[in-house]
């Protein structure tokens, strides 16, 4: 199966990103990885987030890059200090 | 969801912290087909379970609560068309059936494409859905 190979998804991404480069990014919904993998490499950090261990298991298995942190677990157990993200990232997970 | 939101907007750093909603416009996915001839052949629907179909109107209701409730604002939204391409119709049905809960290939439109795709060796296949990314901007901090 061929993914989005237009990058319509990862174009209209990172057109609404601000500072881009350096960008701290919280990913929620970030499943195997997918969309991570295609955005990260054009930001600052990413902490990705997802429940499902399988589909994380997926990520990793594949490298996860060196600028992302993925944790297992829901939004609601993400503890984060107040004003410390550029982007929060719903990610086909609302 | 609309706790998620309010969660993510005290992350948000000021003033150009967001949030951005990436997800499907339209509950259900379109399978189409693509001829040598540069048309577009609609083949079916995808079956879609009451379970995502309440999962999107909650997430419209959620983006919908919050900003009445003036803690974010919508500043944009765009939608484009997302696309998968599978080999065949058979490769359609099987990853949609591992990779979704909610969504199925019927059994008439997966005959259909591939007696379509065997009348036109040509033809592409593909799964086509309609996204829709928005940005959230917070309006108080409380």
């Amino acid at each position: 199966m061929i993914i989005d190979p237009e990058e319509h998804e990862v174009d209209a991404l990172l057109a609404r990103l601000p500072a881009v480069d350096r960008c701290v990014v919280v990913e929620v919904g970030c499943g195997d990885g997918r969309l991570t993998r295609r955005y990260s490499r054009h930001v600052g950090t990413v902490l990705a987030v997802d429940p499902d261990q399988a589909a994380l298991a997926a990520f990793r298995k594949d490298g996860i890059p060196g600028n992302v942190e993925v944790r297992e677990m829901p939004i609601d157990r993400l503890a984060l200090p107040d004003e410390s993200v550029d982007a929060v990232l719903f990610s086909w997970a609302l | 969801m609309v706790d998620a939101l309010n969660r993510a907007r005290r992350w948000l750093k000021a003033p150009s912290g967001r949030i951005i909603d990436l997800r499907p416009a339209h509950v259900v996915p379109d399978v189409e087909l693509g001829l040598p001839d540069g048309s577009i052949a609609h083949v079916g629907g995808l079956l879609v379970d009451d379970e995502r179909r309440q999962r999107h109107l909650a997430a419209d209701l959620a983006v919908l609560t919050v900003v009445r409730r003036r803690l974010l604002s919508v500043t944009g939204e765009q939608e484009f068309s997302f696309y998968r391409y599978p080999d065949s119709a058979d490769e359609l049905r099987d990853y949609i059936a591992t990779k979704w809960q909610h969504t199925h290939l019927d059994a008439v439109t997966h005959r259909r494409a591939g007696e379509m795709m065997r009348a036109d060796p040509g033809a592409r296949l593909w799964l086509r859905e309609q996204v829709a990314i928005r940005t959230l901007l917070p309006e108080a901090r409380s």
